[in-house]
C-alpha cells in the first residue's frame, strides 16, 4: 500500500493530465460518432452545434428551460428544471472542478495553444492582483444574464416589454465553443454574421470578437477564457459538496509561493491563505499543478471524500524537478561558461 | 573614514589580523571536535575544510570569478548561472570584530563589524578576491556598513530588499531589483546569462537542497548528530564548492542512516532538546551551541539564517525560459524568508512552531547579538508565542567576545536543569 | 343560320367545353395549412411545422385535431377555399405513421371545408382527399395529398431514418406524388430556399415517365418539368420574394404547391356513368424556409475575425514594447487659479 502511495505521490501529474485531456477531448468532440450519448446536463462544454458531440452542456439546458413563462416555471415545468439541475450536480460532484482542468475540450484547446506559445519562447502575461479581483466578477455577471435574459424573453419584468426573441440562448450566441468545436468535424458553418436584424448583427459580431479574443487571449495568458466562463461560476456554487477535494494544511505552509507561481490561473490565495482547509476558489480548475510544486510534506492534498489520493511530498517534488535525474536535463559541464 | 591609514600600518594590521583569526579558528575548531566523542566520520571532511578556512588552496575556485554575498537574500542560482561562484562572507571572528570597531560604533552588531573588518583587511574565506560584494539592504547595520565599504574602495553593490514581502508592490519591486542585479552580474563577469546555465544552476542548487532536507529528516528521526556539527555542515555551504558539498553531505546522510539502524545516538537519553534561534552562530563563533551541548543539552533544530533559512526553500519554475526562471528565483529569496527585516513576520512564528512540533523540542534558546535591534525587538513576540505553546524560552544576549563564558554557562546550566526537571 | 349566330354557337360550345374542362390542369385541388385571412383567429397552430388545428376549449383533453383547408387553384397565395357540398363525390383517407388508417372527416368551418383528423403519434401523417367525378367521357380523379410531420422533442428521436421514409398506399390511393427524401433528413427537417428536391408521381405504386409536374412557390413563380424515364422530376426552390428589413424572419414558413396530372385510355363505369378516359391529378403542398445562408455571411465574419485579431495582437505587442521604457513620473498641476 505504501509503495503504491509513494509511486502516486512521485508521479508527474501534468503528463497524466495531458493524456487524460486528449482522451476526453476525443470523447466530447467526437463521441457521437462512436454512438456515445451522455446526456443533456453536462458540466463541461460539449456543444450540440458540433455534430460529433455526445451530449449538451448544461448551460443550453438552462437557457432553454428559462425560456418559460413564470406561471409554468413555478409549477410542474419548474420541477423539470430542478431534475436537470439535479443531474448536473450529480455529474459535477464526481470530479468537482477537475471537469475544468481535465475534461473540458475548450480548456484542452487552450492548453495546446499555451504549449505552442511555450515552444515559441514568448513570454506569458499575468494579471496583477487588482485586475485579477476585478475581472473575476465578469463570469458571475454572465451567469446571471444567461438566466435572466431567457426569462425576460418569455415574461415581462416589472411591466417592461419582453426582450426580443432574437436574444434566445444569449450565451450560446456569443460562446466561442459554438464556433470552434464544429471545426473539428469539418463544419465551418457556425462562423457567420447574421444580417437578419440589428440584434442578430450585434450578437454575431460579438461572437466573432469573442472568438478572436479567445485565440489571442489564450495565446498570451494561460487559460484566458476560463476566467470568464459562466460554467466555472456555476460549478463553484456546488464546489463545496464535491467528492474530489483539494485541501491545505496551513501550518505546514512556508508561504514560499511555488504553488501560485505555477498556477495556470494565477491564483494567489493558494499560497497566501494559511487558514482555510478547502482551497478551491472560483477560478481554480483543479489541475493539481500546485500540489506537484509544493515541497512541503503533506501540505497540499488531493482527497476523495477524506481519503488522500495524492499529496505533496518532498521526494515527489525533487523527482519532478529532477536534480538527480537523467543527464538529458543537465547540459554538460563544459558548456557552462 | 576618520583617518587615513598608511600602507605600512595596513600591512601590519593585516598580518596580526590573520594571525589572530587563524588562532581563533584553531582554538574553536579544537573545542568543537575534541570536546565531543563519537563525531561521525564523514564530518572529517568538514573539519578539514574549516581548518583550511582561510588558506585559499581550494582548486574549485580557480579560473572562476567570485561574487561575495551577505545575508540570505542574494540569489545564488543567478551567480552560478553567469559562471561565477558565490561565497557568503558573513564573518564570525572576534579578531575581525575588533578591527571593525574602528569604523563602526561600539554598540553595532558584531557580525557586521566582523564582516567589515574582514572586507577591509581582505581576509575572506578561502582567500578569495571578489569582483563584487553584494550587500543586501536588510537591517540598518548592514546598510550603513555598506557605505563604509564603499569608502574603503571595495566593489560593493547594494541589493535593495523591500521592507515587506506581503504586498504586490514589494514583489514587483524585488523582481526589478533582481533583474538589474543580473545585468550587473553580467557586466562584472563578462558572461551572459543563458537558459541552459540558469536551468543547470537551479537544478544544482535543488540537488543540494534535497540533500539538506534529507539531513533534516534524519535529525528528526533520531538524535544521531550534534547540533554543533549540523551548524558546521550548513555553514560550510557558505564557501564550499556546491557539488562537492552535496556529495559530502550525501555521504554524511548515509552514515547517519547507518547510525540510526545501529542505534548509535549522541547525547544522553534525557538530554533536553533545544531549538536555537535568533542572531546566527557563524564559525568560528560557535560558543553557544558548543556550550549547550557540553552542558548536556542537544540542539535539534536551528532557525538561523546561517542554516535552515538559507537552504530550505526551493525554486519551482513553470516555463523554463528566462522570463519565468529569473522571477522564480527572485520569489524564492523573498517570499518564504523569515528574516526579521520584514514586517509583519508571522511566518517566523509559524516556522518555529513547526520546528517545535516536528522535532519535539523542550526548550527554545533565543540568541541576540548586542546591538542587533531586529532580533531584540522580535524576541518579545517570539517569546510570547513560544510560551503560549507551553515551551520555555531563554533569552541570551551576547557578542563575539570569548570572555563571557562564565556568565553564559551559569544561565545555560540553570535553564537546562529546569528543562530536565520538567521532563 | 346566319354567320353571327353560328359564331355565337361556336363560342358557346367552346365555353361549354371549356367549362367542362373547368377543373383541368390549371386548377388543381390541394390541401393547405394556411387558413383564409378572415378565419385566422378561429383556428390555432401547433408544433414545429405550425400545423393548423382547431381551437381547443379550456380544459379540453385528448389528441390535437389537425385540419387542412381544401383549396383550388395554382396560385399558392390566391387559390380559393372550397366548400365541399355533400353531393360532391369525395372521400378522405388519413394514415398514421405506423400505416394505420385514422378516422378522418371533412367538416365545415364557417362555410369552408377542412379535412380533420386526430394527431397523437410521432412521424409523418399522410392525408388524402380523393375526389372522383365523370364529366363528358372522362373520369376525373383528383387526389390532394399532404404529408404532415408531427414531432415533439420530448418524445425522443428514435428510428429517425426509418420514420422519415416516404410511404405510399397504392391499394387505396391510385395516383399520388411522392417527395424523395434527402440523406440527412430527420424530424427537424425543413426544405429551404435553394434546395433541390426530386418528386415522383406514382400510379398504382409505379412511377410514370413523361408526365408534367409543376412547382409553384408562394409569391407566384412556377416551373414545369417532365418526369424522366425513371419517373422523377427534379426542382430547385428559388427565392421569389424580397421582404422589407423589418419583416425579415428566418423562421417564416412560405408554402409551395406541386401538382401533376395526365390522361390515359381506360374504360369503365363510375356511379352509373360510362367513361373512356381517366384524368389523374394529384397535388402536394408543404412549407419551406428562406435560404439557410441568406442572412448569414461567412466572409463578413472572417473579416471581423481577422481585423479584431490584428487589433488585439497589435495592442498587446505595443503594450509589451512600451513596458520596456523607464517608469513614468506623476505630474501635478501647479496652476492655482486666483
Amino acid at each position: 500500500m505504501n509503495n503504491i502511495r509513494k509511486w502516486i505521490n512521485n508521479a508527474n501529474v501534468s503528463r497524466f493530465r495531458f493524456w487524460v485531456q486528449i482522451l476526453t477531448f476525443i470523447l466530447f468532440v467526437y463521441g457521437s460518432y462512436f454512438l456515445i450519448h451522455i446526456g443533456q446536463n453536462l458540466p463541461t462544454f460539449a456543444c450540440p452545434y458540433n455534430p460529433g458531440s455526445p451530449g449538451t452542456c448544461f448551460l443550453i439546458s438552462v437557457q432553454h428551460q428559462m425560456h418559460t413563462p413564470f406561471s409554468s416555471l413555478f409549477s410542474w415545468r419548474g420541477l423539470g428544471f430542478l431534475t436537470s439541475l439535479g443531474s448536473f450536480v450529480l455529474f459535477f460532484v464526481l470530479f468537482n472542478k477537475a471537469w475544468c482542468g481535465f475534461m473540458c475540450p475548450l480548456g484542452t484547446i487552450q492548453d495546446w495553444i499555451t504549449k505552442l506559445r511555450n515552444r515559441l519562447g514568448i513570454r506569458f502575461s499575468n494579471y496583477d492582483e487588482r485586475s485579477f479581483k476585478r475581472l473575476s466578477w465578469i463570469k458571475y455577471v454572465l451567469l446571471v444574464l444567461l438566466f435572466l435574459i431567457p426569462l425576460a424573453i418569455a415574461n415581462s419584468f416589472f411591466g417592461l416589454p419582453k426582450v426580443s426573441h432574437n436574444m434566445m440562448s444569449p450565451f450560446c450566441q456569443i460562446c466561442p465553443a459554438r464556433i470552434i468545436l464544429p471545426l473539428f468535424s469539418g463544419d465551418t458553418s457556425q462562423m457567420f454574421i447574421n444580417f437578419t436584424n440589428t440584434t442578430t448583427i450585434v450578437m454575431s459580431s460579438l461572437a466573432i470578437l469573442v472568438l478572436a479574443l479567445f485565440f489571442v487571449g489564450s495565446f498570451v495568458k494561460k487559460r484566458f477564457f476560463c476566467f470568464f466562463c459562466p460554467m466555472s461560476a456555476l460549478q463553484y456554487l456546488f464546489s463545496r459538496i464535491g467528492i474530489l477535494r483539494l485541501t491545505k494544511v496551513g501550518d505546514k505552509c512556508t508561504r514560499c509561493g511555488n504553488c501560485s507561481r505555477v498556477c495556470d490561473m494565477g491564483i494567489l490565495s493558494i499560497a497566501e491563505d494559511i487558514t482555510s482547509v478547502n482551497v478551491v476558489t472560483d477560478n481554480c480548475m483543479m489541475c493539481f499543478k500546485c500540489v506537484e510544486a509544493c515541497p512541503e510534506e503533506g501540505c497540499l492534498d488531493v482527497k476523495v471524500f477524506n481519503f488522500k489520493i495524492f499529496s505533496s511530498t518532498e521526494e515527489g517534488f525533487f523527482k519532478r524537478y529532477n536534480p538527480d535525474g537523467d543527464s538529458k536535463e543537465l547540459p554538460p559541464l563544459n558548456s557552462k561558461k | 573614514m576618520q583617518h587615513s591609514v598608511s600602507k605600512d600600518r595596513f600591512e601590519r594590521m593585516r598580518k596580526t589580523g590573520s594571525i589572530h583569526y587563524s588562532m581563533e579558528i584553531k582554538k574553536n575548531l579544537a573545542e568543537i571536535v575534541d570536546k565531543f566523542p563519537d563525531n561521525p566520520k564523514s564530518m572529517q571532511y568538514f573539519y578539514d575544510r574549516y581548518e583550511h578556512f582561510l588558506s585559499g588552496d581550494d582548486s574549485s575556485f580557480k579560473g572562476k570569478k567570485v561574487v561575495a554575498s551577505m545575508c540570505i537574500h542574494v540569489p545564488l542560482e543567478l551567480i552560478y548561472a553567469v559562471g561565477a561562484v558565490p561565497v557568503r562572507i558573513c564573518a564570525g571572528a572576534y579578531a575581525m570584530d575588533q578591527i571593525g570597531t574602528e569604523f563602526l560604533p561600539a554598540k553595532t552588531c558584531p557580525l557586521v563589524k566582523s564582516t567589515l573588518g574582514a572586507i577591509y583587511l581582505d581576509i575572506l574565506p578561502g582567500n578569495i578576491d571578489p569582483v563584487l560584494i553584494v550587500n543586501p539592504a536588510t537591517c540598518d547595520q548592514k546598510k550603513k556598513m555598506g557605505e563604509m565599504g564603499e569608502e574603503l574602495s571595495k566593489p560593493l553593490y547594494l541589493l535593495e530588499v523591500p521592507p515587506t514581502k506581503d504586498t504586490e508592490e514589494a514583489r514587483r519591486y524585488w523582481h526589478r531589483v533582481i533583474k538589474r542585479f543580473v545585468k550587473k552580474l553580467e557586466s562584472v563577469t563578462g558572461n551572459k546569462i543563458t537558459r541552459r546555465s540558469l536551468k543547470r544552476a537551479i537544478k544544482m542548487v535543488a540537488k543540494a537542497q534535497a540533500e539538506y532536507r534529507r539531513f533534516n529528516q534524519l535529525r528528526k528521526t533520531a538524535p544521531v548528530i550534534y547540533g554543533k556539527d549540523a551548524i558546521l555542515v550548513t555553514n560550510a555551504y557558505f564557501f564550499d564548492d556546491i557539488e562537492r558539498w552535496t556529495q559530502k553531505v550525501s555521504e554524511l546522510n548515509d552514515e547517519l542512516e547507518k547510525r540510526i539502524e545501529q542505534k548509535i545516538y549522541v547525547g544522553k537519553p534525557h538530554s533536553p532538546r533545544i531549538l536555537l534561534t535568533g542572531s546566527p552562530s557563524i564559525f568560528p563563533n560557535m560558543k553557544l551551541p558548543v556550550l549547550i551541548e557540553e552542558l548536556g543539552g542537544l540542539v535539534v533544530y536551528e532557525e538561523f539564517c546561517s542554516t535552515s533559512r538559507m537552504i530550505w526553500d526551493t525554486v519551482a519554475v513553470d516555463e523554463w525560459f528566462l522570463y519565468d526562471m529569473i522571477p522564480a528565483v527572485a520569489d524564492r529569496y523573498l517570499k518564504p524568508s523569515t528574516c526579521p527585516n520584514f514586517t509583519p513576520n508571522n511566518d517566523r512564528k509559524r516556522k518555529i512552531a513547526k520546528g517545535i512540533e516536528d522535532f519535539s523540542v523542550d526548550g527554545v534558546i533565543y540568541q541576540t547579538f548586542s546591538g542587533c535591534q531586529l532580533y531584540d525587538m522580535e524576541s518579545r513576540m517570539v517569546g510570547n508565542f513560544v510560551e503560549s505553546m507551553g515551551i520555555s524560552t531563554l533569552f541570551i544576549e551576547s557578542d563575539y567576545n570569548p570572555d563571557d563564558f562564565g556568565q553564559l554557562t551559569t544561565r545555560l546550566e540553570a535553564f537546562l536543569d529546569s528543562l530536565k526537571n520538567k521532563k | 343560320m346566319k354567320n353571327s349566330t353560328r359564331l355565337f354557337w361556336y363560342f358557346f360550345l367552346a365555353i361549354l367545353l371549356a367549362s367542362a374542362d373547368m377543373r383541368a390542369s390549371d386548377k388543381p385541388v390541394w390541401l393547405s395549412n394556411v387558413p383564409p385571412a378572415h378565419l385566422k383567429k378561429s383556428v390555432s397552430s401547433y408544433g414545429m411545422h405550425r400545423l393548423c388545428t382547431t381551437k381547443r376549449k379550456r380544459g379540453e383533453r385528448g389528441a390535437i385535431k389537425v385540419i387542412q383547408w381544401v383549396r383550388e387553384g395554382a396560385s399558392v397565395e390566391h387559390a380559393r377555399y372550397l366548400f365541399l357540398s355533400d353531393t360532391a363525390g369525395y372521400r378522405t383517407f388519413v394514415f398514421s405513421p405506423h400505416k394505420k388508417k385514422v378516422r378522418s372527416k371533412v367538416i365545415n368551418i364557417k362555410g369552408k371545408s377542412v379535412v380533420e383528423y386526430p394527431d397523437n403519434e410521432e412521424g409523418y401523417y399522410n392525408v388524402y382527399l380523393v375526389m372522383k367525378r365523370v364529366s363528358g367521357d372522362t373520369l376525373y380523379v383528383d387526389v390532394a395529398k399532404a404529408e404532415l410531420l408531427s414531432h415533439s422533442c420530448r418524445n425522443g428521436h428514435k428510428n429517425v431514418r426509418k420514420e422519415v421514409k416516404p410511404k405510399i398506399y397504392p391499394e387505396v390511393i391510385t395516383f399520388e406524388i411522392v417527395r424523395e427524401r434527402h440523406l440527412n433528413e430527420d424530424f427537424h427537417f425543413f426544405i429551404a430556399s435553394g434546395d433541390r428536391f426530386t418528386y415522383k408521381p406514382m400510379l398504382n405504386g409505379k412511377p410514370v415517365p413523361g408526365i408534367p409536374v409543376t412547382l409553384c412557390t408562394e409569391k407566384g413563380w412556377s416551373k414545369k418539368e417532365s418526369t424522366d424515364k425513371t419517373g422523377k422530376a427534379e426542382f430547385q426552390f428559388i427565392q421569389d420574394y424580397f421582404t422589407h428589413w423589418s419583416e425579415m424572419n428566418r423562421r417564416k414558413i412560405y408554402y409551395y404547391l406541386i401538382y401533376s396530372e395526365f390522361t390515359t385510355d381506360k374504360s369503365g363505369k363510375f356511379q352509373g356513368q360510362d367513361y373512356r378516359y381517366v384524368h389523374y391529378s394529384t397535388s402536394l403542398s408543404d412549407g419551406y424556409f428562406p435560404s439557410r445562408t441568406m442572412y448569414t455571411s461567412l466572409v463578413w465574419s472572417l473579416i471581423v475575425f481577422v481585423v479584431s485579431l490584428i487589433v488585439i495582437v497589435a495592442g498587446i505587442a505595443i503594450f509589451r514594447e512600451r513596458r520596456k521604457k523607464p517608469y513614468k513620473e506623476y505630474i501635478f498641476d501647479e496652476n492655482e487659479d486666483e
